[in-house]
Protein backbone atom coordinates (compact mmCIF):
# COMPACT_ATOMS: atom_id res chain seq x y z
CA UNK A 1 0.00 0.00 0.00
CA UNK A 2 1.30 3.54 -0.95
CA UNK A 3 -0.02 6.07 0.60
CA UNK A 4 0.93 10.03 -0.40
CA UNK A 5 -0.34 12.87 2.25
CA UNK A 6 -0.38 16.46 1.79
CA UNK A 7 2.69 15.88 -0.54
CA UNK A 8 4.25 19.14 -2.33
CA UNK A 9 6.48 19.29 -4.50
CA UNK A 10 8.58 22.74 -6.32
CA UNK A 11 11.11 23.44 -9.07
CA UNK A 12 14.30 25.46 -8.39
CA UNK A 13 12.34 28.15 -9.84
CA UNK A 14 9.37 27.76 -7.23
CA UNK A 15 7.07 26.72 -9.64
CA UNK A 16 4.74 24.18 -7.98
CA UNK A 17 4.46 20.39 -9.53
CA UNK A 18 2.60 19.03 -7.04
CA UNK A 19 0.05 20.58 -4.96
CA UNK A 20 -0.89 18.93 -1.44
CA UNK A 21 -1.80 15.38 -3.12
CA UNK A 22 -3.07 12.77 -0.25
CA UNK A 23 -3.82 9.59 -2.07
CA UNK A 24 -4.26 5.83 -1.46
CA UNK A 25 -3.53 3.10 -3.42
CA UNK A 26 -4.60 -0.55 -1.74
CA UNK A 27 -2.79 -3.84 -2.43
CA UNK A 28 -3.80 -5.60 -5.87
CA UNK A 29 -5.45 -1.95 -7.16
CA UNK A 30 -5.42 -1.60 -10.87
CA UNK A 31 -4.68 2.07 -10.72
CA UNK A 32 -5.12 4.61 -13.55
CA UNK A 33 -3.17 8.28 -13.68
CA UNK A 34 -4.63 10.22 -16.42
CA UNK A 35 -3.70 14.42 -16.79
CA UNK A 36 -2.62 16.48 -19.22
CA UNK A 37 1.17 16.69 -20.30
CA UNK A 38 3.01 18.69 -17.65
CA UNK A 39 0.31 18.09 -14.93
CA UNK A 40 2.41 16.46 -12.29
CA UNK A 41 2.28 12.46 -12.82
CA UNK A 42 5.70 11.75 -14.14
CA UNK A 43 6.48 13.68 -10.78
CA UNK A 44 4.03 11.66 -8.74
CA UNK A 45 5.39 8.24 -9.93
CA UNK A 46 8.80 8.94 -9.44
CA UNK A 47 8.32 9.79 -5.89
CA UNK A 48 6.71 6.33 -5.57
CA UNK A 49 9.67 4.40 -5.34
CA UNK A 50 11.59 7.41 -4.01
CA UNK A 51 13.45 9.10 -6.84
CA UNK A 52 12.26 12.03 -6.01
CA UNK A 53 12.19 13.79 -2.18
CA UNK A 54 8.98 15.53 -2.02
CA UNK A 55 9.42 19.03 -0.56
CA UNK A 56 7.01 18.82 2.56
CA UNK A 57 4.24 15.59 2.72
CA UNK A 58 5.44 12.46 3.44
CA UNK A 59 5.21 9.22 1.55
CA UNK A 60 4.57 5.43 3.34
CA UNK A 61 4.92 2.16 1.73
CA UNK A 62 3.43 -0.64 3.76
CA UNK A 63 3.16 1.96 6.29
CA UNK A 64 6.34 3.24 6.71
CA UNK A 65 7.14 6.89 6.05
CA UNK A 66 10.29 6.20 2.83
CA UNK A 67 11.83 9.16 3.48
CA UNK A 68 12.66 8.65 7.29
CA UNK A 69 16.19 8.50 8.05
CA UNK A 70 17.69 4.23 7.67
CA UNK A 71 14.83 3.28 5.35
CA UNK A 72 16.75 1.29 2.66
CA UNK A 73 15.35 3.66 -0.72
CA UNK A 74 17.49 1.19 -3.04
CA UNK A 75 15.27 -1.67 -1.23
CA UNK A 76 12.36 0.17 -1.99
CA UNK A 77 13.39 0.24 -5.56
CA UNK A 78 12.84 -4.01 -6.03
CA UNK A 79 9.46 -3.67 -3.80
CA UNK A 80 8.07 -0.79 -5.92
CA UNK A 81 9.22 -1.42 -9.69
CA UNK A 82 9.44 2.11 -11.93
CA UNK A 83 8.78 1.31 -16.16
CA UNK A 84 9.93 4.51 -17.72
CA UNK A 85 8.27 5.40 -20.76
CA UNK A 86 10.69 5.19 -23.34
CA UNK A 87 12.55 1.89 -23.05
CA UNK A 88 16.10 3.17 -24.96
CA UNK A 89 16.88 5.03 -21.21
CA UNK A 90 17.19 1.69 -19.65
CA UNK A 91 18.36 -1.07 -22.09
CA UNK A 92 22.47 -1.48 -22.58
CA UNK A 93 23.47 -4.99 -22.42
CA UNK A 94 24.58 -7.07 -25.21
CA UNK A 95 21.56 -9.35 -24.99
CA UNK A 96 18.10 -9.40 -24.21
CA UNK A 97 18.30 -11.73 -21.64
CA UNK A 98 21.69 -10.20 -20.00
CA UNK A 99 19.79 -6.86 -20.05
CA UNK A 100 16.40 -8.36 -17.78
CA UNK A 101 18.73 -10.16 -15.53
CA UNK A 102 20.50 -6.46 -14.66
CA UNK A 103 17.99 -5.81 -12.06
CA UNK A 104 17.77 -9.15 -10.23
CA UNK A 105 21.69 -9.56 -10.42
CA UNK A 106 21.66 -5.76 -8.61
CA UNK A 107 18.78 -7.22 -5.75
CA UNK A 108 21.64 -10.01 -4.87
CA UNK A 109 20.41 -13.07 -6.89
CA UNK A 110 23.08 -15.33 -8.14
CA UNK A 111 23.43 -15.88 -11.88
CA UNK A 112 21.12 -18.89 -12.56
CA UNK A 113 18.49 -17.32 -10.24
CA UNK A 114 18.61 -13.72 -12.25
CA UNK A 115 18.41 -16.31 -15.32
CA UNK A 116 15.73 -18.19 -14.34
CA UNK A 117 14.04 -14.78 -13.26
CA UNK A 118 14.77 -12.96 -16.12
CA UNK A 119 13.10 -15.85 -18.21
CA UNK A 120 9.95 -15.90 -17.07
CA UNK A 121 9.45 -12.46 -17.00
CA UNK A 122 10.21 -12.19 -20.60
CA UNK A 123 7.83 -15.36 -21.02
CA UNK A 124 5.36 -13.53 -19.08
CA UNK A 125 5.51 -10.53 -21.28
CA UNK A 126 5.28 -12.56 -24.40
CA UNK A 127 9.15 -12.82 -25.65
CA UNK A 128 10.11 -16.02 -27.28
CA UNK A 129 12.79 -17.98 -26.13
CA UNK A 130 14.95 -17.20 -29.55
CA UNK A 131 14.79 -13.70 -29.12
CA UNK A 132 16.60 -13.96 -25.94
CA UNK A 133 20.55 -13.59 -27.61
CA UNK A 134 19.56 -10.90 -29.71
CA UNK A 135 20.59 -7.50 -29.13
CA UNK A 136 17.99 -5.60 -27.42
CA UNK A 137 18.51 -2.89 -30.04
CA UNK A 138 17.72 -4.73 -33.19
CA UNK A 139 13.73 -5.31 -31.56
CA UNK A 140 11.08 -3.09 -32.93
CA UNK A 141 9.50 -0.40 -30.53
CA UNK A 142 7.26 -2.43 -29.11
CA UNK A 143 9.32 -5.27 -28.61
CA UNK A 144 11.93 -2.48 -26.66
CA UNK A 145 8.95 -1.90 -24.60
CA UNK A 146 8.05 -5.20 -23.43
CA UNK A 147 11.46 -5.88 -22.47
CA UNK A 148 12.02 -2.78 -20.40
CA UNK A 149 8.69 -4.24 -18.32
CA UNK A 150 10.46 -7.71 -18.29
CA UNK A 151 13.36 -5.73 -16.92
CA UNK A 152 11.22 -4.48 -14.10
CA UNK A 153 9.34 -7.59 -13.55
CA UNK A 154 12.31 -9.93 -13.22
CA UNK A 155 12.70 -7.82 -9.93
CA UNK A 156 9.00 -9.41 -9.18
CA UNK A 157 8.27 -5.82 -7.62
CA UNK A 158 4.67 -5.91 -5.43
CA UNK A 159 3.94 -2.42 -6.99
CA UNK A 160 4.20 -2.33 -10.48
CA UNK A 161 4.14 1.24 -11.63
CA UNK A 162 4.31 2.23 -15.37
CA UNK A 163 4.54 5.54 -17.23
CA UNK A 164 1.94 5.27 -20.48
CA UNK A 165 2.72 1.76 -21.44
CA UNK A 166 1.24 1.62 -24.46
CA UNK A 167 1.98 4.74 -26.05
CA UNK A 168 3.71 3.83 -29.47
CA UNK A 169 2.16 0.44 -29.89
CA UNK A 170 -0.25 -0.37 -32.20
CA UNK A 171 -3.93 -1.26 -31.33
CA UNK A 172 -3.15 -5.34 -31.12
CA UNK A 173 -0.11 -4.63 -29.30
CA UNK A 174 -1.96 -1.99 -26.76
CA UNK A 175 -4.54 -4.69 -26.14
CA UNK A 176 -2.04 -7.56 -25.76
CA UNK A 177 0.02 -5.57 -22.97
CA UNK A 178 -2.90 -4.74 -21.50
CA UNK A 179 -4.20 -7.79 -20.83
CA UNK A 180 -1.30 -9.18 -20.00
CA UNK A 181 -0.66 -6.53 -17.11
CA UNK A 182 -4.13 -7.73 -15.82
CA UNK A 183 -3.07 -11.73 -16.23
CA UNK A 184 0.01 -10.72 -13.94
CA UNK A 185 -1.85 -8.63 -11.64
CA UNK A 186 -4.60 -11.59 -11.30
CA UNK A 187 -1.73 -14.37 -10.85
CA UNK A 188 0.69 -12.74 -9.42
CA UNK A 189 -1.41 -10.93 -7.38
CA UNK A 190 0.43 -7.49 -7.39
CA UNK A 191 -0.34 -3.91 -7.60
CA UNK A 192 -0.14 -1.80 -10.80
CA UNK A 193 -0.19 2.16 -11.00
CA UNK A 194 -0.38 3.08 -14.91
CA UNK A 195 -0.17 6.58 -16.47
CA UNK A 196 -2.08 6.80 -19.69
CA UNK A 197 -3.45 8.83 -22.17
CA UNK A 198 -6.04 6.70 -23.37
CA UNK A 199 -9.52 6.99 -21.64
CA UNK A 200 -10.53 3.83 -22.37
CA UNK A 201 -7.67 1.67 -21.46
CA UNK A 202 -8.30 3.23 -18.37
CA UNK A 203 -11.76 2.72 -17.67
CA UNK A 204 -11.12 -0.48 -19.33
CA UNK A 205 -8.81 -2.06 -16.83
CA UNK A 206 -8.54 0.14 -13.78
CA UNK A 207 -10.68 -0.19 -10.51
CA UNK A 208 -9.41 3.54 -8.97
CA UNK A 209 -8.47 6.46 -11.14
CA UNK A 210 -6.57 9.45 -10.50
CA UNK A 211 -6.71 12.82 -12.43
CA UNK A 212 -4.06 15.30 -12.08
CA UNK A 213 -4.23 18.95 -13.36
CA UNK A 214 -1.72 21.71 -12.69
CA UNK A 215 -0.17 19.80 -9.81
CA UNK A 216 -3.77 19.47 -7.96
CA UNK A 217 -5.67 16.32 -7.70
CA UNK A 218 -8.57 17.34 -9.23
CA UNK A 219 -10.75 13.80 -9.21
CA UNK A 220 -9.66 10.57 -7.52
CA UNK A 221 -12.00 7.45 -7.18
CA UNK A 222 -13.75 4.41 -8.75
CA UNK A 223 -13.72 4.78 -12.85
CA UNK A 224 -17.56 5.39 -12.68
CA UNK A 225 -17.10 8.62 -10.19
CA UNK A 226 -15.03 9.86 -12.74
CA UNK A 227 -15.74 9.56 -16.27
CA UNK A 228 -19.39 10.39 -15.34
CA UNK A 229 -18.00 14.06 -14.61
CA UNK A 230 -17.23 14.63 -18.35
CA UNK A 231 -17.90 18.49 -18.22
CA UNK A 232 -14.79 18.43 -15.35
CA UNK A 233 -13.04 16.49 -17.61
CA UNK A 234 -13.37 18.45 -20.81
CA UNK A 235 -12.28 21.66 -18.86
CA UNK A 236 -8.95 20.12 -18.01
CA UNK A 237 -8.38 19.24 -21.59
CA UNK A 238 -9.50 15.58 -20.95
CA UNK A 239 -12.20 13.99 -22.37
CA UNK A 240 -14.90 10.83 -20.87
CA UNK A 241 -15.01 7.70 -22.87
CA UNK A 242 -16.20 7.29 -26.05
CA UNK A 243 -18.50 4.71 -24.90
CA UNK A 244 -20.18 7.51 -22.51
CA UNK A 245 -20.55 10.20 -24.87
CA UNK A 246 -22.42 7.46 -27.52
CA UNK A 247 -24.66 6.23 -24.65
CA UNK A 248 -25.12 10.18 -23.41
CA UNK A 249 -25.95 10.83 -26.82
CA UNK A 250 -28.58 8.05 -26.82
CA UNK A 251 -30.04 8.86 -23.56
CA UNK A 252 -30.58 13.04 -24.75
CA UNK A 253 -32.76 11.13 -28.06
CA UNK A 254 -34.53 8.60 -25.22
CA UNK A 255 -33.18 5.73 -26.39
CA UNK A 256 -31.51 4.46 -23.50
CA UNK A 257 -33.09 5.88 -19.86
CA UNK A 258 -30.33 6.38 -17.05
CA UNK A 259 -26.76 6.35 -18.84
CA UNK A 260 -24.10 4.89 -16.22
CA UNK A 261 -21.96 3.52 -18.74
CA UNK A 262 -17.91 4.09 -19.38
CA UNK A 263 -17.06 1.27 -21.25
CA UNK A 264 -17.64 -0.15 -24.44
CA UNK A 265 -18.45 -3.46 -23.02
CA UNK A 266 -21.06 -2.36 -20.86
CA UNK A 267 -22.46 0.25 -23.72
CA UNK A 268 -23.04 -3.03 -25.42
CA UNK A 269 -24.51 -4.86 -22.83
CA UNK A 270 -27.14 -2.09 -22.49
CA UNK A 271 -27.62 -2.08 -26.52
CA UNK A 272 -27.79 -5.34 -27.05
CA UNK A 273 -30.96 -5.90 -24.66
CA UNK A 274 -32.55 -2.91 -26.30
CA UNK A 275 -32.57 -4.58 -30.02
CA UNK B 1 20.64 16.33 -10.69
CA UNK B 2 21.92 18.26 -12.84
CA UNK B 3 20.57 21.54 -13.19
CA UNK B 4 22.46 23.36 -11.55
CA UNK B 5 25.30 24.20 -14.27
CA UNK B 6 24.57 27.50 -15.46
CA UNK B 7 27.28 27.55 -18.16
CA UNK B 8 26.14 27.83 -21.20
CA UNK B 9 22.69 28.78 -20.36
CA UNK B 10 20.67 31.68 -21.88
CA UNK B 11 18.91 33.80 -19.32
CA UNK B 12 16.51 35.40 -20.89
CA UNK B 13 15.51 39.19 -20.37
CA UNK B 14 15.46 42.79 -21.97
CA UNK B 15 18.06 44.50 -21.45
CA UNK B 16 20.70 46.51 -23.38
CA UNK B 17 23.75 43.44 -22.77
CA UNK B 18 21.01 41.01 -24.60
CA UNK B 19 20.47 43.13 -27.46
CA UNK B 20 24.39 43.96 -28.31
CA UNK B 21 25.27 42.63 -31.44
CA UNK B 22 27.31 38.79 -30.26
CA UNK B 23 30.75 40.18 -31.95
CA UNK B 24 30.96 42.88 -29.43
CA UNK B 25 30.29 40.57 -26.53
CA UNK B 26 32.71 37.96 -28.14
CA UNK B 27 35.68 41.23 -28.01
CA UNK B 28 34.23 42.39 -24.46
CA UNK B 29 34.68 38.97 -23.09
CA UNK B 30 38.29 38.68 -24.76
CA UNK B 31 38.89 41.77 -23.34
CA UNK B 32 37.61 41.01 -19.71
CA UNK B 33 39.56 38.02 -20.08
CA UNK B 34 42.98 39.80 -21.29
CA UNK B 35 42.60 42.41 -18.15
CA UNK B 36 42.06 39.40 -15.01
CA UNK B 37 45.04 38.04 -16.81
CA UNK B 38 46.30 41.48 -16.82
CA UNK B 39 45.52 42.30 -12.97
CA UNK B 40 47.86 40.51 -10.50
CA UNK B 41 46.11 42.14 -7.56
CA UNK B 42 43.49 42.89 -5.54
CA UNK B 43 42.73 45.76 -6.80
CA UNK B 44 43.08 44.95 -10.50
CA UNK B 45 40.43 42.19 -9.49
CA UNK B 46 38.61 44.51 -7.49
CA UNK B 47 38.11 47.31 -10.62
CA UNK B 48 37.35 44.33 -12.75
CA UNK B 49 34.59 42.71 -10.34
CA UNK B 50 33.23 45.92 -10.26
CA UNK B 51 32.71 45.93 -13.75
CA UNK B 52 31.73 42.65 -14.05
CA UNK B 53 29.03 44.15 -11.31
CA UNK B 54 28.47 46.66 -13.75
CA UNK B 55 27.03 45.03 -16.64
CA UNK B 56 25.44 42.23 -14.81
CA UNK B 57 23.50 44.85 -13.12
CA UNK B 58 22.58 46.50 -16.78
CA UNK B 59 21.55 42.87 -18.27
CA UNK B 60 19.43 42.03 -15.66
CA UNK B 61 20.16 38.60 -14.99
CA UNK B 62 19.59 37.77 -11.16
CA UNK B 63 22.86 37.61 -9.58
CA UNK B 64 21.86 34.12 -8.19
CA UNK B 65 21.16 32.99 -11.08
CA UNK B 66 24.83 33.91 -12.54
CA UNK B 67 26.62 32.34 -9.11
CA UNK B 68 25.06 29.30 -9.51
CA UNK B 69 28.17 28.70 -12.57
CA UNK B 70 30.45 28.91 -10.10
CA UNK B 71 29.17 25.58 -8.21
CA UNK B 72 30.47 23.53 -10.60
CA UNK B 73 33.91 24.92 -10.48
CA UNK B 74 34.14 25.14 -6.73
CA UNK B 75 36.75 22.14 -6.40
CA UNK B 76 38.63 23.36 -9.34
CA UNK B 77 38.74 27.00 -7.38
CA UNK B 78 39.65 25.13 -4.04
CA UNK B 79 41.94 23.34 -5.90
CA UNK B 80 43.78 25.90 -7.41
CA UNK B 81 44.44 27.63 -4.20
CA UNK B 82 45.85 24.44 -2.16
CA UNK B 83 48.23 23.35 -4.82
CA UNK B 84 49.61 27.09 -5.25
CA UNK B 85 49.44 27.56 -1.64
CA UNK B 86 51.05 24.45 -0.53
CA UNK B 87 53.84 23.90 -3.57
CA UNK B 88 54.34 27.57 -4.38
CA UNK B 89 58.33 27.62 -4.03
CA UNK B 90 59.37 30.98 -4.80
CA UNK B 91 58.77 32.93 -1.09
CA UNK B 92 60.28 32.17 2.14
CA UNK B 93 58.40 29.30 3.50
CA UNK B 94 57.29 29.81 7.10
CA UNK B 95 56.36 25.77 7.14
CA UNK B 96 58.28 22.76 5.50
CA UNK B 97 57.26 19.53 5.18
CA UNK B 98 58.64 17.19 2.64
CA UNK B 99 57.26 18.77 -0.64
CA UNK B 100 55.07 20.98 1.21
CA UNK B 101 55.72 24.54 1.73
CA UNK B 102 54.03 27.24 3.17
CA UNK B 103 54.73 30.89 2.24
CA UNK B 104 52.93 33.72 2.44
CA UNK B 105 53.64 34.83 -0.61
CA UNK B 106 52.74 31.15 -1.86
CA UNK B 107 49.28 32.03 -0.27
CA UNK B 108 48.73 35.41 -1.84
CA UNK B 109 49.54 33.24 -5.29
CA UNK B 110 47.24 31.24 -4.36
CA UNK B 111 44.24 33.83 -3.50
CA UNK B 112 45.21 35.44 -6.58
CA UNK B 113 44.98 32.39 -8.97
CA UNK B 114 41.32 31.50 -6.99
CA UNK B 115 40.33 34.77 -7.58
CA UNK B 116 41.30 35.22 -11.14
CA UNK B 117 39.61 31.65 -12.27
CA UNK B 118 36.64 32.94 -10.31
CA UNK B 119 36.32 36.17 -12.00
CA UNK B 120 36.90 34.34 -15.12
CA UNK B 121 34.47 32.11 -15.42
CA UNK B 122 31.92 34.90 -14.12
CA UNK B 123 32.98 37.20 -16.77
CA UNK B 124 32.67 34.53 -19.65
CA UNK B 125 29.23 33.59 -18.01
CA UNK B 126 28.04 36.83 -19.04
CA UNK B 127 28.16 36.20 -23.00
CA UNK B 128 26.82 33.04 -22.19
CA UNK B 129 24.08 34.58 -20.30
CA UNK B 130 22.68 37.32 -22.53
CA UNK B 131 23.49 35.43 -26.00
CA UNK B 132 21.41 32.58 -27.65
CA UNK B 133 23.60 29.87 -28.60
CA UNK B 134 22.39 30.54 -32.06
CA UNK B 135 23.18 34.44 -31.72
CA UNK B 136 26.89 33.11 -30.44
CA UNK B 137 27.81 30.89 -33.14
CA UNK B 138 26.39 33.57 -36.07
CA UNK B 139 28.49 35.49 -34.23
CA UNK B 140 31.81 33.85 -33.96
CA UNK B 141 31.41 32.64 -37.75
CA UNK B 142 31.18 36.37 -38.82
CA UNK B 143 33.97 37.39 -36.41
CA UNK B 144 35.88 34.62 -38.17
CA UNK B 145 34.97 34.77 -41.75
CA UNK B 146 38.13 36.13 -42.67
CA UNK B 147 39.79 33.08 -42.41
CA UNK B 148 37.29 31.71 -45.02
CA UNK B 149 40.01 32.81 -47.44
CA UNK B 150 42.85 30.99 -46.03
CA UNK B 151 40.42 27.72 -46.66
CA UNK B 152 39.34 27.55 -43.28
CA UNK B 153 35.79 25.89 -43.31
CA UNK B 154 34.37 28.23 -40.63
CA UNK B 155 30.80 27.86 -41.69
CA UNK B 156 30.91 24.21 -41.19
CA UNK B 157 32.80 24.63 -37.57
CA UNK B 158 30.00 27.19 -36.80
CA UNK B 159 27.39 24.47 -37.85
CA UNK B 160 29.02 22.07 -35.48
CA UNK B 161 29.45 24.71 -32.25
CA UNK B 162 25.86 25.17 -32.59
CA UNK B 163 24.71 21.60 -33.06
CA UNK B 164 27.25 20.60 -30.60
CA UNK B 165 25.75 23.58 -28.11
CA UNK B 166 21.97 23.22 -28.44
CA UNK B 167 22.65 19.28 -27.36
CA UNK B 168 24.32 19.74 -24.60
CA UNK B 169 20.76 20.82 -22.23
CA UNK B 170 19.03 17.82 -24.03
CA UNK B 171 21.85 15.60 -22.94
CA UNK B 172 22.00 16.64 -19.51
CA UNK B 173 18.36 15.87 -19.32
CA UNK B 174 18.77 12.51 -20.84
CA UNK B 175 21.44 11.45 -18.51
CA UNK B 176 18.95 12.51 -15.80
CA UNK B 177 16.23 10.15 -17.16
CA UNK B 178 18.58 7.28 -18.10
CA UNK B 179 20.37 7.38 -14.50
CA UNK B 180 16.49 7.39 -13.00
CA UNK B 181 15.87 4.41 -15.15
CA UNK B 182 18.75 2.51 -14.30
CA UNK B 183 18.03 3.79 -10.55
CA UNK B 184 14.42 1.99 -10.74
CA UNK B 185 16.67 -1.24 -11.63
CA UNK B 186 18.86 -0.70 -8.72
CA UNK B 187 21.97 0.63 -9.57
CA UNK B 188 24.34 1.90 -6.83
CA UNK B 189 26.03 5.11 -7.23
CA UNK B 190 27.26 5.45 -4.05
CA UNK B 191 29.24 2.31 -2.33
CA UNK B 192 32.18 0.05 -3.83
CA UNK B 193 35.06 0.26 -4.80
CA UNK B 194 36.34 3.04 -7.59
CA UNK B 195 36.05 0.53 -10.51
CA UNK B 196 33.33 -0.83 -8.91
CA UNK B 197 31.34 2.28 -9.14
CA UNK B 198 32.80 2.69 -12.69
CA UNK B 199 31.06 0.20 -13.71
CA UNK B 200 28.27 1.11 -12.44
CA UNK B 201 27.72 3.66 -15.15
CA UNK B 202 28.21 1.56 -17.87
CA UNK B 203 24.40 0.98 -17.73
CA UNK B 204 24.36 5.08 -17.99
CA UNK B 205 27.04 5.82 -20.85
CA UNK B 206 25.76 3.15 -23.46
CA UNK B 207 21.92 4.61 -23.67
CA UNK B 208 22.98 8.11 -23.59
CA UNK B 209 26.14 7.11 -26.62
CA UNK B 210 23.05 5.23 -28.54
CA UNK B 211 20.72 8.19 -28.32
CA UNK B 212 23.27 10.93 -29.10
CA UNK B 213 23.61 8.78 -32.68
CA UNK B 214 20.50 8.49 -33.09
CA UNK B 215 19.45 12.14 -32.59
CA UNK B 216 22.54 12.51 -34.50
CA UNK B 217 21.52 10.60 -37.46
CA UNK B 218 17.77 11.93 -37.15
CA UNK B 219 18.72 15.75 -37.38
CA UNK B 220 21.21 15.09 -40.55
CA UNK B 221 17.95 13.09 -41.68
CA UNK B 222 16.22 16.11 -41.14
CA UNK B 223 18.65 18.65 -42.75
CA UNK B 224 19.55 16.57 -45.54
CA UNK B 225 15.77 17.01 -46.17
CA UNK B 226 15.97 20.56 -46.20
CA UNK B 227 18.63 19.93 -48.66
CA UNK B 228 21.57 21.48 -46.66
CA UNK B 229 24.72 21.24 -48.42
CA UNK B 230 27.90 22.20 -47.09
CA UNK B 231 30.19 24.80 -48.80
CA UNK B 232 27.89 27.09 -50.50
CA UNK B 233 27.27 30.69 -49.43
CA UNK B 234 23.97 30.55 -47.10
CA UNK B 235 22.24 34.14 -46.10
CA UNK B 236 20.94 34.25 -42.94
CA UNK B 237 16.81 34.90 -41.94
CA UNK B 238 18.40 37.64 -39.72
CA UNK B 239 21.71 39.10 -40.44
CA UNK B 240 23.41 40.67 -38.04
CA UNK B 241 23.96 44.53 -38.53
CA UNK B 242 25.85 47.14 -36.24
CA UNK B 243 24.03 49.92 -34.87
CA UNK B 244 24.91 53.07 -32.40
CA UNK B 245 24.40 50.85 -29.36
CA UNK B 246 27.42 48.27 -30.58
CA UNK B 247 29.38 51.80 -31.19
CA UNK B 248 29.02 52.80 -27.75
CA UNK B 249 29.55 48.79 -26.65
CA UNK B 250 33.31 49.25 -28.67
CA UNK B 251 34.00 52.63 -26.92
CA UNK B 252 33.01 51.30 -23.60
CA UNK B 253 35.25 48.21 -24.34
CA UNK B 254 38.22 49.86 -25.71
CA UNK B 255 38.07 52.68 -22.65
CA UNK B 256 37.60 50.02 -20.21
CA UNK B 257 41.08 48.33 -21.68
CA UNK B 258 43.15 51.20 -21.82
CA UNK B 259 42.46 52.32 -18.36
CA UNK B 260 43.52 49.14 -17.12
CA UNK B 261 46.44 48.37 -18.96
CA UNK B 262 47.56 52.38 -18.18
CA UNK B 263 47.10 51.69 -15.09
CA UNK B 264 48.97 48.66 -15.15
CA UNK B 265 51.94 50.19 -16.76
CA UNK B 266 51.98 53.14 -14.69
CA UNK B 267 52.03 50.60 -11.37
CA UNK B 268 54.88 48.86 -13.58
CA UNK B 269 56.55 52.03 -14.01
CA UNK B 270 56.86 53.40 -10.51
CA UNK B 271 57.60 49.72 -9.12
CA UNK B 272 54.49 49.15 -7.15
CA UNK B 273 52.84 45.79 -8.20
CA UNK B 274 52.23 43.50 -6.01
CA UNK B 275 49.67 41.34 -4.33
CA UNK B 276 47.45 44.11 -2.93
CA UNK B 277 47.92 46.03 -6.38
CA UNK B 278 47.79 44.69 -9.37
Amino acid sequence: MIEFENVSYCYEDDKKVLEDITIKIEDGDFVGIIGHTGSGKSTLIQMMNGLLKPDTGTIKYNGKNIFENGYDLRELKFHVGVVFQYPDYQLFETTVLKDVMYGPLNMGMTQNQAMEAAKNALNLVGISDEKFKKSPFELSGGEKKKVSIAGILAMNPEVLVLDEPVAGLEPEGRRNLLKMLEKIRKENNITIVMVSHSMENVADYCNHVIVMNDGKLELNGTPEDVFMQAEKLEKMGLSSTLAYYIMRELQNRGIVTDNKTITMKEAYACLEKLL
Amino acid sequence: MFREITLGQYYAADSVVHKLDPRVKLLGTLIYIISVLMAGGLTGYFIAAIAYIIVMKISRVPFSFALRGLKSVFWIVLMTFLCNAFFYTGGTPFIKYGVISISISGIEYGISMAVRLVLLVLGSSILTLTTTPNELTYGLEKAFSFLCKVNVPVQEIALMMSIALRFIPILIEETDKIMKAQASRGTDFETGSIIKRVQNYIPIIIPLFISAFRRAGDLALAMESRCYRTGYPRTKMYPLKYNSTDGSGYTVLLIYLSLFTLLKCVLIYIGKTGFFTM
